[in-house]
C-alpha cells in the first residue's frame, strides 16, 4: 500500500488513476533517442501489471516490445489456444528471462482472478475488441486496444463512452501515430513549416501478393469443443477468421483502418464523404467474405481547403507496398512504415529546402549522417535540361532514425499516459473516427453509392 | 555453388529474404499442408530479417550498431542465439570467420571476441567499442535456414530442403524412395582467355558432365559455398588485407549456420587449419579448388553419397 502526501492510504492502482486523471503532459519520447538495455525505473512509479488477450502473431509481436518498456510486466495472458500460442508465450518469457505470467483461456476468469492488474492489452479477432475492453474498463483496467477498435461504429462509440465514464485510458493500436519519422513530418514538416504548402491531394495504398491460408501445425491443434465455444466452425476459420464477417473486417479493416487513420491525422479530421468499389475478385467467396480488392475516392474538408484523396487495398500484387502520401502545391510527403520507403520530394518551383536540411528538418541523400542505417546514394542531377523529359522532383528524406520495432513506441506513449506523463496519442475517439470511414467505404462498396459519414 | 537438381514431383515453394531467393522442396503427400507450412517458415523468415539485418534501422543488428561503448542491448533469441553461432565459428577457425565490420585504433581491425560480450541473465549484447560494428551477412542465411527448418519440423514436415540464395543449402529426411536431395556443385567458372586484340573470349561450351565437380545426393546436413565472383582476392578479417584465397571452397556440415559461415572461412584458410576445424566434429567436411583440383579435406561424412563424392583429384 502507498501512502499519499496526506499520510492516508492509496492503494497502488489507485495511485496509477490518480496520475493517468491529471493527463497533461508533453511527450518525452525525443525521436532519434537510442533506445538501449532495460533502464533505471522512475522512482516516483510502480510497475504497471498487464494482462494480455490475445496472445497470437500481433499480441506476440506487443509482447516482444512490452518486455523491453522498463517498469511494465506482463503479468497474465490469455488465449483459447493453449497449446500453441500459451506455450509459445510462456516460453518466450523464460527465454528473456522475464518473471512467469499467469496463463488462462477464458479472459473473464482472469479479470475475476488476477487483483494486482493495471492495464489490458487487447489482441484477440476483430469482433472480441468490444466485449473484451467493455469487460476491462469495466474491471478496472486502462486498455490498449489493436486495431480495429470495433467492427461497427455503435461498438466503438459505446467503448468511447464506457472509457470516459470509468475515467479509464483507451489506446487504439494505431502504432504509426507514435512512430519518430510520422511524428517529426506532421509537427515539423507539415504544420511548423508548412514544407509542402497547401496540401490537395493524398493518397495511400495497401499493395501485397497473394497469400495462401493460414494453416496450423497439426499436432497442435485447438480442441473442438473450445472452437464451437468461440463460434469457429473449424481451424482454418479459426486461423484465416481476418476474412469472415463474423470475427473480422478483411484487408480494408487489417490495413485500410491504420492508413485512412493517417489521412485523418494529418488532414485534421476524418472526410466528408467517400465513394468507393471493391469486391471478392480473385479468392473464392467460400473462404473469403469480405472484398479482396477496394478502390475508394474520399473528399476532406480542411482548413486550407478541400483535400482528394484515393487509397487501395490490393492482396493480389505487392508492387511498392504500402504507403500515405500526401501532395501540396510545394512539394509531396511519403510515409511508410518502411522506414526507407519515407521521402519528401521537392517541386522544382520551390528552390530553399537545403536550409530545412541545415536546420536538420530534412536530410538529403548523399550527405552522410551519424547514426543512419544503411543509406541509399543520392543520384547525380542532370547537367543540362532535357526537354524530352519531366524533371525529376529532388529527393530528401528525414533526418529521423527508427531505434525501435514498430510498437514499441507506441506502447511506451500508452503506459507513460498510464502513469500521467503523456497525453494517448491515438485515443479511442481516433479508433472511432476510423471505424466510421472504414463502414463508409464499405457501404459505398455496396451501394454503389456516394456516402456521407455522419457525426 | 550448390544446384539443386530438378525434383518435377516435388513441390517448390519460394521467397524473397535478406537480398536473396529463398525456396523450400516438401515432400509431403497433402500438398495444401505443405504450402501452409512453407507459409509459416516464410513468415518466420522474414522477421528474422527484421532483427538480424543491419539494413533495417530497427533492427537489433542496428540497435546494436549504433550501441555506446559498455553500453547492453537486450535482444531476441533469434539474435542472441546467431551472435553465439558466430562467436562459436570465430573461435573455430581461429579468427577467420568475423562478423565484426571496423577498425579501432592504429588501424587495427576489431576482432569479435574483444568487441561484443553476451549478458545471458539479462538476455543481452554489450558491446565493447562504439566504432565497431556487427554484419551478420556471412551466416544470416544460414542461420535462417535452420530455424526454417525447425518449424518445418514441428509441422512434420521432414522431407525437406531448404535453400537461401545460391549459397547455401539444408537438407533434411531424403525424399520417398530416394536416398538423398541430389545436388549438383558446378566448377568454378574458368578465367576468361584474351584474343590477340586484347578482347576477352567467351569460354568454350561445356555440357553438364564437363562442368560438373561433384554430384551427390544429400540428406540431413548442409552445404555451403563461397567463390571468387571478381578479383584474386578477398580481405582477410584478421588482418584487414587482401589475401589470395582458393578459387573455391566449400563447407559440409550438420547445419545451415555452420556450413555458411565456414565456406566462407575457409576460402582463405591454410589446409592445415581447414583440416584442423574438420576434425572438430565427425560430419565436418571442406572442399577447396584451386588451379584446376580440388581437395577434401577429413572423413566423408554419412550424409553424402553419390558419384564424385570422395577423395581427391590429382
Amino acid at each position: 500500500m502507498k501512502t499519499d502526501k496526506m499520510g492516508g492510504a492509496m492503494d497502488r492502482r489507485r495511485f496509477l488513476l490518480a496520475s493517468a486523471a491529471a493527463g497533461t503532459g508533453l511527450m518525452a519520447v525525443k525521436p532519434g533517442t537510442v533506445q538501449g538495455a532495460e533502464g533505471p525505473q522512475d522512482a516516483a512509479s510502480d510497475t504497471i501489471n498487464v494482462a494480455l488477450i490475445g496472445a497470437g502473431e500481433q499480441g506476440q509481436r506487443l509482447l516482444r516490445s512490452l518486455i523491453k518498456i522498463p517498469g511494465v510486466r506482463c503479468k497474465a495472458v490469455c488465449d483459447i489456444w493453449a497449446d500453441f500460442n500459451l506455450s509459445r508465450v510462456g516460453s518466450y518469457l523464460k527465454r528473456m528471462k522475464q518473471p512467469a505470467a499467469t496463463a488462462y483461456t477464458d479472459y473473464q476468469a482472469m479479470l475475476a482472478g488476477e487483483k494486482e492488474l493495471d492495464a489490458a492489452i487487447v489482441a484477440t479477432p476483430d469482433a472480441c475488441h468490444a466485449p473484451q475492453v467493455l469487460a476491462c474498463l469495466k474491471a478496472g483496467l486502462h486498455v490498449y486496444c489493436e486495431s480495429p477498435m470495433a467492427q461497427t461504429v455503435p461498438d466503438a462509440q459505446a467503448m468511447v463512452k464506457a472509457a470516459a465514464d470509468a475515467k479509464k485510458l483507451l489506446q487504439v493500436g494505431f502504432q504509426r501515430r507514435s512512430n519518430p519519422q510520422y511524428l517529426h513530418a506532421y509537427h515539423k514538416l507539415l504544420r511548423e513549416v508548412k514544407l509542402f504548402g497547401r496540401i490537395t491531394t493524398a493518397n495511400g495504398q495497401w499493395n501485397q501478393a497473394v497469400e495462401t491460408g493460414r494453416g496450423w501445425p497439426r499436432r497442435a491443434p485447438v480442441e473442438e469443443e473450445v472452437l464451437a465455444k468461440h463460434g469457429y466452425g473449424s481451424m482454418s476459420q479459426f486461423r484465416n477468421w481476418r476474412w469472415y464477417r463474423k470475427f473480422g473486417g478483411g484487408p480494408l479493416t487489417l490495413y485500410g483502418s491504420h492508413q485512412l487513420d493517417v489521412l485523418n491525422w494529418f488532414l485534421g479530421g476524418p472526410p466528408e464523404s467517400v465513394m468507393a468499389t471493391g469486391g471478392v475478385d480473385y479468392y473464392s467467396e467460400k473462404t473469403h467474405q469480405w472484398p479482396d480488392s477496394v478502390l475508394a475516392l474520399l473528399n476532406y474538408r480542411t482548413a486550407d481547403g478541400p483535400v482528394r484523396a484515393f487509397y487501395q487495398v490490393v492482396t493480389t500484387n505487392s508492387n511498392l507496398g504500402d504507403y500515405e502520401k500526401l501532395m501540396g502545391h510545394k512539394g509531396a510527403l511519403i510515409l511508410s512504415e518502411s522506414a526507407e520507403q519515407v521521402q519528401a520530394h521537392r517541386e522544382e518551383s520551390e528552390n530553399d529546402w537545403d536550409r530545412w536540411v541545415n536546420l536538420d528538418y530534412l536530410h538529403k541523400p548523399g550527405k552522410k549522417k551519424e547514426g543512419d542505417g544503411e543509406d541509399a546514394e543520392g543520384k547525380a542531377k542532370p547537367a543540362g535540361i532535357d526537354v524530352t523529359e519531366t524533371v525529376k522532383p529532388t529527393l530528401y528524406t528525414v533526418p529521423v532514425t527508427l531505434t525501435d520495432p514498430p510498437h514499441k513506441p507506441h506502447l511506451e506513449n500508452f503506459f507513460n499516459a498510464v502513469r500521467g506523463q503523456e497525453t494517448l496519442r491515438s485515443p479511442g475517439e481516433a479508433g472511432c473516427a476510423a471505424v466510421r470511414v472504414v463502414a463508409a467505404i464499405n457501404e459505398a462498396i455496396v451501394t454503389g453509392k456516394q456516402v456521407l459519414l455522419r457525426n | 555453388m550448390p544446384v539443386i537438381m530438378p525434383l518435377s514431383d516435388i513441390p517448390r515453394f519460394r521467397h524473397e529474404a535478406m537480398a536473396a531467393m529463398f525456396e523450400i522442396f516438401l515432400d509431403h503427400p497433402d500438398g495444401e499442408y505443405a504450402r501452409s507450412a512453407a507459409g509459416a517458415a516464410f513468415r518466420l523468415l522474414d522477421e528474422l530479417e527484421e532483427v538480424l539485418s543491419r539494413y533495417r534501422q530497427a533492427s537489433d543488428v542496428s540497435r546494436i550498431n549504433r550501441a555506446e561503448a559498455g553500453e547492453a542491448c537486450v535482444v531476441e533469441p533469434a539474435t542472441y542465439d546467431c551472435l553465439a553461432l558466430s562467436l562459436r565459428m570465430f573461435r573455430e577457425t581461429g579468427g577467420v570467420f568475423d562478423v565484426t565490420l571496423g577498425t579501432g585504433k592504429k588501424g587495427r581491425k576489431f576482432v569479435l571476441d574483444e568487441t561484443i560480450a553476451l549478458d545471458e541473465p539479462r538476455h543481452a549484447v554489450i558491446k565493447q567499442a562504439k566504432e565497431t560494428r556487427i554484419d551478420l551477412g556471412g551466416i544470416g542465411k544460414g542461420f535462417a535456414i535452420d530455424r526454417m527448418a525447425a518449424l518445418l519440423r514441428e509441422w512434420d514436415m521432414t522431407r525437406l530442403l531448404v535453400r537461401g540464395g545460391n549459397s547455401t543449402v539444408l537438407a533434411g529426411e531424403p525424399p520417398s524412395g530416394r536416398k538423398g536431395w541430389p545436388i549438383r556443385i558446378p566448377k568454378p567458372a574458368a578465367p576468361k582467355s584474351r584474343d590477340a586484340a586484347g578482347k576477352s573470349k567467351k569460354p568454350a561450351a561445356q555440357n553438364q558432365a564437363e562442368s560438373t565437380l561433384l554430384e551427390h545426393v544429400l540428406s540431413r546436413g548442409s552445404v555451403s559455398g563461397s567463390g571468387l565472383r571478381k578479383g584474386p582476392h578477398i580481405i582477410d578479417p584478421r588482418t584487414g588485407k587482401p589475401v589470395a584465397g582458393y578459387k573455391a571452397a566449400w563447407a559440409f556440415a550438420p547445419t545451415a549456420g555452420e556450413s555458411d559461415a565456414l565456406s566462407t572461412a575457409f576460402m582463405i584458410m591454410p589446409p592445415e587449419a581447414i583440416e584442423a576445424c574438420c576434425k572438430r566434429r565427425p560430419a565436418m567436411r571442406g572442399l577447396v579448388f584451386e588451379n584446376g583440383r580440388t581437395r577434401w579435406f577429413t572423413a566423408k561424412p554419412s550424409f553424402m553419397t553419390g558419384k564424385n563424392s570422395g577423395g581427391n583429384t590429382p
